[in-house]
């Protein structure tokens, strides 16, 4: 799996360039290629996401210049902005298997957290990474042409108190945490990065 | 002829799925492969593709509805009269039949170099209040995940008290010995050594006959060394560079070209303001050069030797940032500053991380130019399946002996060797020849339009 760096990307410039490499890759022109760049403020609501999730005004928000994107994807609300690592893998699926695609997701992010002392887990029925009861990976994967997109967001030393002001993930009283929030030190966002990378290349091999 | 669109079994744990929304009506004409419809399980939405062109006779099941794999989603009439591609979708699907072998499918095409990684613009967010903290390396982390490590437990020699790569190698270490002493234990009882961490299944068999055969499958290193692990990137780079070196015998020819002509055109580009590099002029002269060697510009595919018909030259160039094969596409077609152009901008968005990879893939021939100094000549590795390439010497004044009036004379010249590797399997002696000669001959005449 080829792995790309593309630093702090807009969300809607970075899911064109998830359907650019996308459409490459179903046209198996390039190989599954993970996607990892970093997000300016923005939260997202999924196709099916309920506004009331947010506690802010789009007004309050737009005051601060954060956007609020209704996006083609599952899930509810989510946040995205620095000091948060987003991985979108772009994976061709011959024989498709969503379920265990999640899961490798999982476990490779299980895996990257533990390099630096966090012991995570999933907990069945809840898509994610938590560090005990506090989410510190989520993860929405979407399918095109047999190509995955969309994919997962860690986070490394997010600015946690975004998450207070929405429900996260449309689940009420499920908060979230980070890698510096749980070790209560700052790992670098290039160590993590090499961590993610890495852990992806071992666990999202072989779904072609 | 109606045939079913059915719901796909998206996972040996997935017995349903719930349907989104129809991205086509009743009635409707589509392509093989266009989107019918989107389905949801749990987090992960999927489009379905059409299982064949056609026109949707009937749907099925509505939106919000849940349906178990197999179930019937919609009836498609494949009728021949029925069946009109989506104009968009069949350009497609005639390149993928009658598109050239070995190009269209093929997943080996030239490697594509990553674009570099580059920081964010942005700055970093500073970083919460510091209590214990662990700091460690990217290399430290990239070992800590290979073999399932928790750095929180290896203690750190390092500055502060982080976790050093020796640390980790250390430990690692201790660990094997410990582990040897083990599975020497279990030996008897025919178990397999438990590994470091477990192997991802589609790994664990590629990856071991890969690495560096030691005992342990780690590289030995003594006190002091410094094991660098492969990066995907670079395995990828020396699996390209082992198998052109396996399947091609490579033909290096060189050539000495005065470039005398080309430094009075950079010259005179440089007083209307135009900076040109030498690397451009080489391009638009291997461009001509390669149109009137149709042997030259082409890839290899099974036991065929395919003519390109477009030139498309893939400029390697060492960048502060990695190395970047940046593809021209239709060199031909571009003059001199076009090339300029389209490789300042190539590095420009290079430093954003802003390169797409159909920009990166795609060529014809390949020239590599690896940095100015002390680099009198080398002797280049052929970009597989490409046929050739160049590669740039460094520009060194030389006295050479020329011909003024029908006199010999010797004068002082901007003199570079240029090499080309070429495939034997398909270029014999005297095409290759011709090539690199001409090339030299336009470079000389130092006519750039």
């Amino acid at each position: 799996m080829d792995t790309v760096w593309l630093g702090e990307v807009a969300y809607r410039e970075a899911l064109d360039l998830q359907l650019a490499y996308l459409d490459r890759r179903a046209a198996r022109r390039i190989p599954d290629t993970l996607l990892l760049l970093t997000h300016p403020h923005v939260y997202t609501l999924g196709r099916g996401g309920d506004e009331a999730n947010l506690l802010v005004s789009r007004e309050t928000l737009a005051s601060e210049g954060i956007s609020v994107e209704r996006v083609g994807r599952g899930g509810d609300i989510t946040y995205h902005g620095p000091g948060q690592l987003v991985g979108y893998p772009i994976v061709l699926m011959e024989k498709p298997d969503v379920h265990k695609f999640v899961r490798s997701i999982e476990a490779a992010l299980i895996d990257a957290v533990r390099a630096f002392g966090v012991p995570s887990r999933r907990i069945e029925g809840l898509t994610g990474v938590w560090a005990g009861e506090r989410k510190i990976a989520s993860i929405g994967v979407g399918i095109r042409k047999w190509v995955t997109y969309h994919g997962f967001a860690l986070n490394v030393t997010t600015d946690l108190s975004m998450f207070r002001r929405i429900h996260l993930c449309g689940l009420k009283g499920r908060e979230a945490t980070s890698i510096a929030e749980e070790t209560g030190s700052a790992p670098a966002m290039e160590a993590v990065r090499e961590a993610v990378a890495a852990a992806c290349g071992r666990r999202l091999e072989g779904f072609a | 002829m109606l045939i079913d669109v059915v719901m796909p079994q998206l996972g040996e744990s997935v017995v349903e799925g719930v349907v989104v929304k129809w991205l086509v009506e009743a009635g409707e004409s589509v392509a093989k492969d266009q989107p019918l419809l989107e389905i949801s399980t749990d987090k992960v939405d999927a489009e379905i593709p059409s299982p064949s062109a056609g026109r949707v006779a009937q749907i099925l099941v509505k939106p919000g509805e849940t349906v178990p794999i197999r179930a019937v989603l919609a009836k498609l009439d494949t009728d021949p009269s029925a069946s009109r591609p989506a104009p968009e979708a069949a350009p497609k699907w005639d390149e993928e039949i009658e598109g050239v072998p070995g190009h269209m499918a093929r997943t080996s095409e030239p490697p594509i170099p990553a674009p570099p990684r580059v920081e964010p613009s942005a700055p970093p967010p500073p970083p919460p209040p510091t209590t214990g903290r662990i700091r460690i390396t990217p290399v430290v982390a990239r070992m800590a995940v290979e073999h399932g490590l928790d750095l929180s437990k290896i203690p750190g020699t390092g500055i502060d008290g982080r976790v050093t790569r020796k640390d980790v190698e250390g430990y690692l270490a201790s660990e094997a010995s410990a582990k040897e002493a083990h599975s020497a234990a279990e030996a008897s009882e025919g178990k397999p050594a438990p590994k470091a961490a477990p192997p991802s299944s589609a790994l664990s068999s590629e990856v071991p006959a890969k690495k560096p055969k030691t005992s342990e499958g780690k590289p030995p290193a003594a006190e002091g060394d410094q094991v660098i692990p492969w990066t995907p990137i670079r395995k990828k780079i020396a699996e390209h560079m082992v198998r052109s070196k396996q399947t091609t015998p490579h033909v290096h020819i060189f050539a000495e070209v005065d470039m005398h002509g080309v430094a009075g055109v950079r010259a005179k580009a440089k007083k209307e303001g135009v900076n040109l590099t030498y690397l451009p002029f080489v391009i638009h002269a291997a461009a001509k050069a390669l149109r009137e060697t149709p042997i030259m510009n082409a890839t290899v595919s099974g036991e065929s030797t395919v003519l390109k018909k477009d030139i498309h030259i893939a400029v390697a160039v060492d960048t502060s940032k990695g190395l970047l094969v940046p593809v021209l596409r239709h060199t031909d077609r571009m003059s001199l500053k076009e090339i300029s152009a389209a490789m300042d901008d190539f590095g420009a968005r290079a430093k954003s991380g802003r390169i797409l990879p159909d920009e990166l893939s795609g060529g014809t021939f390949s020239i590599t130019n690896p940095g100015i100094k002390g680099n009198l000549f080398g002797t280049p590795i052929i970009n597989q399946p490409q046929v050739g390439i160049l590669r740039l010497g460094q520009i060194v004044k030389r006295p050479v002996v020329i011909d003024v009036d029908g006199e010999d004379s010797i004068v002082i010249r901007p003199m570079m060797y240029l090499c080309c590797a070429y495939d034997h399997r398909v270029i014999d002696g005297v095409a290759g020849n011709a090539f690199l000669y001409r090339v030299r001959e336009i470079l000389e005449a130092g006519d750039f339009p």
